[in-house]
């Protein structure tokens, strides 16, 4: 939560697990074991991380924004419907970051050229890249580390997850459309899009790698329901690409590099022995106990318990760090289904609170407001006061359908 | 008489409002800049996500196509309202300016350094009458500009 200005964020995580080992709290052969065990979600982030830097490179992003512009027909609304759709769809099976980082600024240079106001298009992108995060296992990277503590097979995620996602999602979709309905008024030419097959450089690589996507759409899910390793799964998809972009010429291994975002494994590799050391001095186990008396028995107050402390911490940290000190915590409670509860309520809370400050933390956010370029300290204060406004009836409503499908 | 057109919007709206202005100053030995502005909020945001920790920047191949995307739409637009005014208005003189920032507040700077007479803006399209039908940038740049400001439905 606190860092030095200059110092990254991978950095000051894995400064902070190295003291964990250097004041006893974790063992060195404790920490190996540790980082060595969670072999499944370092592999699945590095495959889902290639995917999306390779259908980039493909211009699948490209092709399919063009094709929505199209089918949109010249409606400003049916084209935010459409991103939406689209976003929702990139975001189950790629994952939020794909979205995030990908999608949105192919729609910014869409909506430009199309000569509409960008807000309502970009904010959308950035906004359903978190709310429909909970859809499938592996929507968000958190939802693998979750599952790797709480196996909870395939039918009981969506059982508890599924309608908790379409209210997010629809909550999402109705504020944007009332929210920005000023910016929605005047047609556009769906001409000016372009056609989508000019968005591909390399037709092969694109029909490659389409097939791959549409693939790893049917191999994700058939994987996550006989609990399966995600991890291999996606490290086949990435290599599979990989094959692909290299036989049709157009693997460019400098860009992507640049795509992958490597600090986050030594993010990833700090926290997790951060949090084993809090673990290890009792912090996760008196955690516990305060969320289990908090949650009760009952299962609706349990799943507020979870979304709203998960999106707390989300938004007071980050998220990632956020979902390991309560899945350490949540290891303690002794009655089974309010554990479940809180376990689906903390992975809602935890992929949909960072809508609220969208740079994860809300520390993040004040430096980007004290530190950064002007415009950007708008556009952070700018992304907070529609966060402020969207993310709450979405926690709440989410949270109630957790609580509902917890329910005997 | 200097006299500033702030353009936006659909093109089609934007030709009407530049005919508007027409029939309404006396543009003929007027000094007319066509300024667009680049709003950079936008922009800032598709930067947001990756301010998330470890995220990568967004690569130089994409930061060059929304360079290219901006500039595309720039020029589009200058080039219509050239081609909407010109016809009509061949002794006056024409300049063009880009600007990239929060809309609003650099009309109100430019307007302040070149000394403008008239900015000329355009209301929402299509927007019935009411509060809604003016923009935040041109209900700001009637409140803060210097000069007269011609605001054509």
């Amino acid at each position: 939560m606190v860092r030095p200005r200059r110092v990254p964020e991978a950095a000051s995580a894995l400064g902070g697990g190295l003291l964990m080992v250097a004041i006893g709290a974790v063992g060195p052969a404790e920490a190996a074991g540790l980082l060595l065990g969670s072999w499944n979600v370092f592999l699945f982030f590095l495959g889902l991380l290639l995917i999306s830097a390779l259908a980039d490179l493909a211009g699948v992003f490209d092709w399919l924004a063009v094709g929505v512009a199209r089918l949109a027909g010249g409606s400003p609304r049916r084209l935010l419907c459409g991103i939406f759709g689209l976003g929702v769809v990139l975001t189950a099976i790629l994952s939020n970051d794909a979205t995030a980082l990908i999608l949105t600024p192919v729609v910014y240079a869409l909506v430009t050229r199309l000569g509409l106001p960008a807000r309502p298009y970009v904010y959308t992108c950035t906004f359903i890249a978190d709310t429909a995060s909970f859809l499938l296992p592996v929507s968000n990277p958190i939802n693998i580390l979750v599952l790797e503590a709480f196996p909870l097979g395939l039918g009981g995620f969506l059982r508890h997850l599924l309608p908790a996602a379409l209210c997010a999602i629809g909550v999402n979709l109705a504020t944007f459309l009332w929210l920005f309905r000023a910016d929605l008024q005047v047609a556009y030419d769906p001409g000016r899009a372009g056609l989508p097959a000019r968005a591909v450089t390399r037709v092969g690589l694109f029909r490659y790698a389409a097939g791959c996507l549409v693939a790893l759409a049917v191999a994700y899910p058939a994987a996550a329901a006989r609990q399966w390793p995600l991890s291999l799964v996606a490290l086949a998809g990435a290599l599979a690409l990989l094959a692909g972009a290299a036989w049709c010429g157009g693997l460019d291994l400098g860009r992507l590099g640049r795509e992958v975002s490597w600090p986050l494994f030594g993010f990833l590799a700090g926290l997790f022995v951060l949090v084993r050391g809090a673990e290890n001095v009792g912090l996760a186990e008196a955690l516990g106990r305060l969320i289990v008396a908090l949650a009760g028995a009952d299962q609706l107050r349990a799943a507020m318990v979870g979304v709203f402390g998960a999106a707390l911490g989300a938004n007071l940290v980050n998220n990632v760090p956020a979902a390991l000190v309560l899945i350490a915590a949540l290891g303690r409670a002794p009655d089974p289904a309010v554990r479940d509860t809180l376990v689906y309520g903390t992975l809602v809370g935890a992929d949909l609170g960072p809508n609220l400050t969208t740079v994860g933390s809300l520390a993040t956010m004040l430096w980007l407001l004290l530190l950064r370029r002007r415009g950007l300290e708008v556009s952070s204060l700018e992304y907070f006061k529609l966060g402020a406004l969207v993310t709450p009836p979405m926690l709440l409503l989410s949270a109630l359908a957790v609580g509902l499908a917890g329910r005997p | 008489m200097r006299v500033v057109f702030c353009l936006d919007g659909p093109t089609a709206s934007m030709v009407r409002v530049l005919a508007d202005a027409r029939v309404t100053l006396r543009l003929e030995t007027a000094e007319i800049t066509l300024l667009h502005v680049v709003d950079s909020g936008p922009r800032h945001l598709v930067d947001l996500p990756r301010a998330r920790p470890g995220r990568p920047p967004l690569p130089p191949e994409r930061r060059r196509s929304l360079d290219a995307a901006e500039r595309e739409r720039a020029e589009e637009v200058l080039a219509a309202a050239r081609d909407a005014l010109r016809p009509d208005l061949p002794h006056a003189a024409f300049s063009s300016q880009v600007l990239a920032g929060r809309p609003e507040q650099e009309i109100v700077r430019y307007l302040d350094r070149v000394a403008a007479n008239v900015v000329v803006l355009g209301a929402r399209p299509g927007a019935p009458a009411g509060p809604a039908s003016i923009g935040h940038v041109a209900r700001f740049v009637l409140d803060h500009a210097r000069c007269s400001v011609l605001l054509v439905r």
